[in-house]
């Protein structure tokens, strides 16, 4: 703990004014960056969920339209991890359609063939 | 002799039948014979007509041949030695349907092969137990496709990535949930003290009643704006009107970036943002690592247009801090004793603090914007969004390790924050350094403003050479001669306009 000599006669550690420096009257409320700033940088600072999401989609369309199976599961992954750095204010039902259809081109990539996945090296 | 004829006929075609029948068990292997049975079948054809052939069909097969013509010859021959004397005029006509028929058997050969084939195994089953290895020879073997509820080896890809998501998914549980833990116990740190520095803690806005300290249904909301990214916003301080603390992990829930950390580490963050007061002196200064200094000193635009550039603190005996000022007075006003003590007590915790008075946020990205006013300059920020802020970043220790009893360390980082927005309040410049920055301010407002105005004009110049191409376009197309002539007036009388006022003002001033 270190010191700091303000106004303040304490020297135990970091203190302000004297007396109590909380006031009541000079409230300000909350106000979310977004709505406040139309250029904020929280929109830009992550934009992995956004890519993902849009890769997920790619990629599934590509399982369903070219049969391709290791397309549909790179589908799924994309909107696992576009799930997990997605930010909570935005829509939970776009996230949930683009697990539905990454699934829904698994399946139906493996419904048309009902084969298994050959590695690249065989 | 006719009805004899017509004997023979039916006599005949019913030797087809039974000559092709004989024809697929002569070539079954010996078990074949009983299948003699079957022959009680065509029992009703047995008659002295029919012995020759009846011979022919009941006898078994010499041997074993596998050429069926010779087979077939063979028992064309047996069916030509007569059986009763009185039977050979008949038998001698019936030698030459046999070989009527013996021709047609060659013609027929391969159809009679084929249709061998269609009942041998049936019936080949059934006589012989190792029947089908005879067939096997020749023939060629090709991979049929695995059904997928016989073999479930064959789909060690497909498990292997449904691991690898059974393994995403309890990372992302247990990340989200060492991320919750570490900001839940920051603020049950630092919870006090902001509890006495501030008289709402934890407000998100939606409330009707912010979160007073004194209410007695207080309770402060750490806003979750993602998985890894928490925020808290208090209010109601001398000195500030508020102060915005956001807790940025890194995304333990994200294995990609736990990859990517082990390549490149980085640390969990705390950011805070204080809104000061209006009455703050003009002062815009940053410190921090040599790397972050140069980074803001090119992308925030107050920084890049009110400070000369990136100045080294070995004088302070901080060598791996720089410093960016607008003031040379400001330098030893932020960097006071203080300040030195905690950065060197605490060595790898401050990463970037900036103040300013003019803070704009990054520069805009319009390569136009510089080329249409024709200078080189940065293009000053305007002053109608320029806020006064107190930014500091600090980094939690362990590189990403971080565990919840090191939140104790943010304490003094939070103390420091303090400490400034009280230092600020009560700072004051020297007159120089005052009439300097205000002389930086108001030479900003002047860039700015013919800035503005240059584009005004270009904008209005842009807008009445549109307007003039379209009225030509119009007199080009026009064919009616008197709206054509209209048209024209009313130019010549808008030019005429345009030119007059000049005159007007003129003849005003010599009155």
């Amino acid at each position: 703990m270190f010191e700091i000599s303000g106004m303040s006669s304490t020297s135990n550690g970091l203190t302000s004014t004297a007396g109590d420096p909380r006031r009541a009257n000079k409230v300000v409320r909350y106000r979310p960056p977004a709505a406040s700033d139309s250029s904020s940088s929280s929109p830009s600072d992550d934009p992995v969920a956004d890519y993902m999401n849009l890769l997920g989609m790619v990629f599934s369309m590509c399982g369903l339209m070219m049969k391709l199976k290791w397309c549909a599961w790179v589908a799924v992954y994309c909107a696992f991890i576009s799930f997990a750095n997605s930010r909570a204010t935005e829509d939970s039902k776009q996230m949930l359609s683009s697990f539905m259809l990454s699934i829904s081109a698994v399946v139906m990539s493996y419904l048309q063939n009902p084969q298994p996945m050959t590695p690249p090296w065989k | 002799m006719i009805t004899v004829n017509h004997q023979k006929i039916l006599l005949n075609s019913n030797h087809l039948l039974f000559l092709s029948f004989d024809f697929y068990r002569s070539t079954a292997p010996k078990e074949s014979q009983q299948s003699s049975s079957a022959s009680d079948d065509f029992a009703e054809f047995d008659d002295e007509e029919f012995d020759g052939v009846a011979s022919a069909v009941h006898r078994p097969p010499a041997k074993e041949d596998s050429k069926h013509d010779d087979a077939f010859e063979e028992e064309l021959a047996d069916s030509e030695t007569p059986a009763e004397p009185s039977e050979s005029s008949s038998r001698k006509s019936d030698d030459k349907e046999f070989k009527v028929f013996e021709e047609e058997a060659e013609y027929d050969d391969d159809v009679l092969v084929e249709e061998e084939k269609e009942f041998v195994d049936p019936v080949d089953e059934d006589l012989v137990p190792g029947g089908r290895n005879v067939k096997k020879e020749g023939l060629k073997v090709i991979d049929v496709p695995e059904h997928l509820r016989s073999k479930w080896d064959g789909f060690y890809l497909e498990f292997l990535l449904l691991i690898g998501l059974l393994s995403y998914a309890l990372n992302f549980f247990y990340g989200k949930q060492k991320n919750q833990k570490l900001a839940s116990t920051w603020l049950d740190v630092t919870r006090g003290t902001l509890e006495r520095n501030f008289a709402v803690v934890g407000d998100d806005g939606t409330l009707k009643e912010p979160p007073n300290v004194n209410s007695d249904n207080y309770s402060p909301v750490l806003m979750k704006e993602s998985e890894h990214v928490f925020s808290l916003w208090c209010s109601g301080r001398v000195g500030c009107q508020g102060i915005l603390i956001d807790l940025k992990f890194v995304k333990r829930q994200d294995i990609i970036s736990l990859i990517s950390r082990m390549l490149k580490p980085a640390s969990d963050l705390m950011e805070v943002n204080v809104t000061l007061e209006d009455d703050f002196e003009p002062l815009i200064f940053a410190l921090g690592s040599k790397k972050v200094v140069s980074k803001n000193l090119k992308e925030l635009q107050d920084l890049s247009y009110f400070c000369d550039g990136r100045k080294s603190c070995d004088r302070f005996k901080l060598p791996q801090y720089c410093y960016a000022s607008e003031l040379a007075e400001a330098v030893d006003l932020i960097l006071d004793t203080e300040l030195q003590k905690f950065l060197k007590t605490y060595p790898d915790l401050l990463d970037y603090m900036h103040i300013s008075d003019q803070y704009t946020g990054k520069k805009p990205d319009d390569p136009n914007a510089g080329s249409a006013s024709g200078t080189t300059a940065p293009a000053p920020p305007p002053t109608s969004s320029a806020v006064k802020v107190l930014q500091a970043r600090f980094l939690m220790p362990k590189y990403g390790r971080t565990q919840p009893e090191d939140m104790e360390l943010m304490l003094p980082c939070l103390r420091l924050v303090l400490y400034f927005i009280d230092k600020l309040k009560r700072l004051k410049l020297s007159k120089d350094g005052k009439s300097k920055a205000e002389k930086n301010r108001a030479r900003m407002e002047e860039a700015l403003s013919k800035l503005l105005h240059s584009q005004r004009q270009e904008s209005q110049q842009l807008r009445r050479e549109e307007r003039v191409r379209m009225e030509k376009e119009r007199l080009m197309t026009e064919t009616d001669p008197d709206k054509l002539r209209k048209l024209e007036d009313a130019q010549a009388k808008r030019d005429r306009k345009r030119t007059q006022p000049k005159m007007k003002s003129m003849m005003v001033r010599m009155k």
